[in-house]
Order: C-alpha cells, then structure tokens, then sequence
C-alpha cells in the first residue's frame, strides 16, 4: 500500500499553472526523486504534499487518509517532515535548541509548569540526532554560524526530530560542494528503509545513485518514471534536459 | 599576539562587564533585598530631615531635604513596579514572540475600569441592583480583583482571536484600531466610566480589613500590596518563560514557518501568548488605580501603549529584566525633569520632548536596550577571557615543547 498518493493534483496561481493533475504515488521504504528543470513545479508539488499551499484541485492522501486540506502542523504529527531549498532553521538559537525544539513539539506544546532542562529524554534523543548529522561538536553554537552544508544537515536533524513517516527533501544538496554532495547522497541513503524519501532535485547526477525510482516533471505535469536507466533513455526526458 | 599578552589595564568596558556579572548572579538577590526595605529607606531619610530641623541643623537638613528631591519616593518606586509588571506582560509578546502590539493600552484601561467600576458603583444609592449592594457593605477588593483577572484574560482572549493571525505592521495597526475603539467607549459612556474626567471616588479600597490607602507619608501598605501581586506575577512569567512553552514562542518568533512545520500550531501558541500578556496588562491596570485611586481616562488612551513600548525598549526587549529598568528610567527621569530640574531651568517642563530624545538617541545607538547592551558587552567579555585562556594555555604548551626540544639537544 502506498504511504503518499496524489490524485489529479493541480496548483494555479491565477492564470499560471504551477502543477497539472499529477498523480503519484510513493510506497513506503523507497527512496524516490522528482526531477525537472526549473519551473517544473517541484517545489509547489512538494508545499502541496506538506501542507504550506492548499492545492486547487486533486486530492494527497497520506497514510490511507485524505490529507488535501489538512494544515501544515497536523501533518507534521501525521509523520510528513521536509525540508526547503533555501535553509530554513532558527538561526538565533543554538544547533542543539533547534533539534530540541522540533522533537519538543511531539509531547508538548502549552506545557507552562516545568523546566526545558528537566526533559532529560528531549535532550538525549536530540544529541543522538546531533550525532548521526555529526554536529555533536557544535551543539551550543548559533545555528546562524554554522556553515552553509552543516545547516543543510542541521535542517534534516530537525526534520528527523519529529520523527516523520515520510521525509520531504527539497534539493538536499543545493550551495555544496562535489564532494559535499557525494557525502549528502550517502547520508540520505542510509536514512531510508524505514523512513520513506522523496526528494526533489534540480541536477540529475546527485540522484543517480541513490534512488530507487526517480520522476520527471515538467511545466507541472507528469512527464516519464522509472529507474535511473529507464529515465536516461527516455525520449522525452533527453528533449527536455537538452533543450535547456 | 596581541590577544594572548595579559590585561593589566581595566577598561570601563571591561568594568561594565564585570558588574554586570555580579549583577547576573547577586542581581535579582540585591534587587529584592531593596525593593523589600525601599520604604523603610525612604521613611528613615524623611524622618532624619524632621530629626535635624529638630536639633537645629537646619543647613544640613536642607541639603538632606535637597537630596530627598533626586531619590524616588515610595509612591514613585510603586508607580515603577506597576510599571514592571506591564512592561514585562508586554514583553512576553514583543521580546518572545516577536509581536509589537500597539494596543496594549486596551488591557491596561479595562483591567483598571472592571475595578473602578464595580467600586464606584456598587454602593447605596447607585444603579446598582439592591442585592448586589446588600451582599458587600463595602466591596472588597479581592472580589474585584478577581473579576479583572476574568474580564481581562476574557478581553484578551477575544481581541487575541480577531489580531493574532496578523502579522508585523498588520498586527500592529489592527491592535492599535481596537484599542482606540475601547478608547472612545469608555470616553462615550461616561454615565459609567467618568468619560474624560476620569472615573473617580474610590476611596474605598480595602483588602479584607486592610485599607489600601495612598497619601504622600501613607504610601507604604500599598507599596507592598503592588510589590507582593507585581512579584508573583513576574514570576509566573518568568517560570512561563522558561518552560518549554517559553521555548516554543522564541521559536516562533525567530522562525514561524520552520514552527509550523516542526508540528506547532502557531495561531494558537500567539493566541495563547497574546491572552497571557493581556490578561497580565489588566491586572497591572488595576493595580494601577489602586495607588491612583481614580481611573484617569489616559490609562485606556494610546499614551499608554506608546508608553510601554518606550519602557521595553528602554531596558531593552530582549532581557527578562529589560522592562524593569526602563520603567525605572522612565519615571525616575520624569520625575527629575518635572520637578528637580525645572527648579533650574524652565525648558525642563517639557519632560516629554526630553525623554523622547533620549528614546530616540537609544534606539539608535543601543538598539537592544541599556540592559541588552550590557548582557552583550558581557557576553563579548566572558568569550574574550575564554579565547585569552586559551591563547595563553597553548603559548605554554609551545614553550614547554620549545624547551624540552632544547633540553633533548
């Protein structure tokens, strides 16, 4: 059974067409990839998924449960997490504060009589966290101060905080470097299986590696999927990517 | 290496630091232990004065009476605290969640209006229904207050729910316009507010048998009625503050979508917020007028609002403790300036042009307020004494190393 199904999703903005009618559907325990040259409506297709756009018309069931309407908090307790192409973390408060935070929101949220430091498990689940993203050594740094691919890292942490089901990875990858990005591709592999992954990238060599399926999108509509050679020889796929 | 050779001179910036690191750990200790005698300083200085005119040291009492001009007396040091005790309500939205509300004035007018109100009129003789009035000979002022509590967090909650999905200059305006419209009511129904007169006879304010009166020499009750309410509530605060909710509004403060996504519903955290820092507002409103006894119509007019955002950022926002010393500041220069220093020059008179100024010359050099600044000097100090550490520790080890690569030559 599918963990994420989406039926006929579109998105306009007015007169633009963000995402036509996409239907797709992830299983859980795969590691997949959206694809497509800019514009191709990924990024709307992902704010759909996770709740910060409502779609136009279609519907995302998460889960066995029609998700379309439901608010970007509650999917996150449903098990959606993501992250965003531009990095988006607290950067006022410290690397362990911002993992904190997020594995706080699955107990407590109104809790006014107790002390933060007094939930010892928040902290030792986040400083585990801390250490598969391998920022255990800036734990008591500003977040803002860390460099650009350790707040990528930093991001997932606080995405895999809140324990998700199924993690949104919005370019992963975007601003590193070649090797930056050969060691995010590994890192991100070995957080599948039980956690499902989709991912959306802009470069098509970052996902080669690592995904089970990958999807192609373009002017927000379904253009072709499959594995990485199925895609690679597809016809469709070639005109799109060589004309750019 | 510059940073490694050791400090032998003190700057002031360094001075500064230092006190204000015995002030982050004996601060609040020294700062109680005041407060809790302040009135029994300030009555010890009068009756010194009434001392020495008595045994004919009358130049000295006059240099001591002159000296008594520049020390803020009981029933400013009350004013001070109730204004603690808002800023501090307030600042759990603007220095935590990021909210500036423009309106906070609301809060603080109908927190002071619910007590005057239900004491101005349920007595004889009024339009009040003759059980109520049979019920409390004399009302007491713990119904009253406990009633504020309820009309306040009520109001709170109600405006919370029209503004709090706003944001920035939105949030401010929307703010602003629904306080003025309690503004104008309570300026259109003067049968019961007292209009722009003021709401006054209030004289009866008592706390079981305890008359909560104020005269100049008659201050004290009150000073610790306000000091022990303004207390509990401040650390109701505070322990908010630092509980794990506290967390979640500098969360959404700093980054509301990330939030969001993180699984908070961030309406209602702001709401909740919002009701709390309202709620507060009205009770520091009531206690207001309960050292004023009246409820002058400026209490629920934007001067208030405006008032409490200067004394927060005074002190600075980003500090528990901020709003306390800009409330402090505040007064303390009104005081100055309307009474001291306009004995010398008349153009003090206008205190407010001259505390403007000062506002103005501190949003723009120490924008993060006179507490904030010295919280960051401190800050910058301490990892200043701890690169210099370093520094030092590994010069030390160089040398050693130098010298046991000598010796093994």
């Amino acid at each position: 059974m599918p963990i994420l199904e989406t039926k006929n999703l579109s998105k306009h903005f007015g007169a633009l067409i963000a995402v036509d009618g996409v239907d797709y559907a992830v299983d859980s325990g795969e590691l997949r990839s959206i694809i497509g040259p800019n514009g191709a409506g990924k990024t709307t297709f992902f704010n759909m998924i996770a709740g910060d756009l409502i779609p136009t018309s279609g519907q995302v069931i998460f889960d066995g449960a029609d998700v379309s309407e439901v608010p970007a908090h509650e999917r996150s307790h449903m098990g959606i997490g993501r992250t965003y192409q531009i990095t988006n973390i607290f950067p006022k408060l410290s690397v362990l504060e911002n993992i904190r935070i997020a594995a706080q929101s699955r107990k407590m949220t109104f809790n006014l009589w107790s002390t933060v430091p007094s939930h010892k498990e928040l902290v030792e689940k986040s400083d585990g966290i801390l250490e598969r993203i391998n920022l255990t050594e800036k734990r008591d740094e500003l977040a803002g101060t860390l460099a650009h691919g350790e707040q990528r890292y930093l991001e997932i942490g606080i995405a895999l905080a809140t324990d998700p089901k199924l993690l949104l990875l919005d370019e992963p990858t975007a601003g590193m470097s070649p090797e930056e990005t050969i060691q995010t591709g590994e890192f991100i592999k070995s957080l599948a299986d039980p956690l499902t992954i989709v991912l959306v990238e802009h470069d098509m060599e970052v996902v080669l590696g690592i995904s089970d399926k990958i999807t192609v999108l373009h002017n927000g509509a379904f253009l072709a999927e499959g594995t990485v050679e199925e895609v690679r020889a597809n016809a469709e796929v070639q005109r799109v990517y060589l004309r750019e | 290496m510059d940073s490694a050779a050791p400090k032998n001179r003190f700057t002031p910036r360094e001075f500064w630091a230092w006190l204000s690191e015995v002030f982050d750990n004996y601060g609040i200790l020294i700062l109680a232990a005041i407060l809790v005698i302040y009135p029994f300083l300030f009555d010890a200085l009068n009756e010194s004065i009434i001392w020495l005119e008595d045994n004919d040291w009358e130049e000295t009492a006059e240099i001591v009476a002159e000296f008594r001009g520049f020390v803020p007396s009981t029933p400013l040091m009350i004013q001070i605290l109730i204004y603690t005790l808002f800023g501090i309500a307030f600042n759990i939205l603007l220095g935590n969640t990021g909210m500036l509300s423009l309106g906070h004035c609301a809060f603080f007018g109908v927190g002071g209006y619910t007590v005057g109100i239900m004491h101005a009129w349920i007595k004889p003789g009024t339009y009040a229904p003759d059980w109520m009035v049979s019920a409390f000979k004399v009302l007491p002022l713990e119904i009253s207050l406990i009633t504020c509590v309820i009309v306040s967090t009520f109001v709170a909650w109600l405006i919370g729910t029209i503004c709090s999905t706003k944001r920035g200059v939105y949030f401010a305006m929307v703010t602003l316009s629904i306080s003025m419209i309690f503004y104008y009511s309570a300026q259109t129904f003067d049968d019961l507010t007292g209009g722009t007169d003021g709401l006054g006879g209030l004289e009866n304010m008592r706390l079981g048998s305890i008359n909560l009166r104020v005269g100049i020499m008659d201050a004290n009750i009150t000073y610790y009625f306000v000091f022990i309410v303004s207390v509990v509530f401040i650390a109701a605060i505070w322990q908010v503050l630092r509980s794990p909710f506290g967390h979640v509004l500098r969360a959404v403060r700093e980054n509301e979508n990330r939030a969001r996504i993180c699984g908070y519903n961030v309406a209602k955290v702001r709401l909740m917020a919002f009701t709390m820092s309202g709620a507060i507002s009205g009770i520091a409103g009531a206690l207001a007028i309960i050292y004023g006894e009246t409820v002058p119509i400026e209490n629920i007019h934007f001067i208030t609002s405006g008032q409490i955002v200067i004394i927060t950022l005074f002190g600075g926002a980003g500090t528990f403790l901020g709003p306390a010393v800009g409330s402090f500041i505040y007064w303390y220069l009104r005081q100055l300036m309307s009474v001291e220093f306009v004995k010398y020059l008349a153009i003090f008179q206008y205190w407010e042009a001259w505390v403007g100024g000062i506002f103005v010359l501190i949003v723009l050099f120490v924008p993060s307020g006179i507490l904030g600044t010295i919280r960051n000097m401190t800050l910058e100090y301490r990892e200043k004494k701890l690169l210099n550490r370093k520094a030092v520790a590994e010069a030390l080890a160089k040398n050693a190393e130098d010298e046991a690569a000598t010796e093994a030559e």
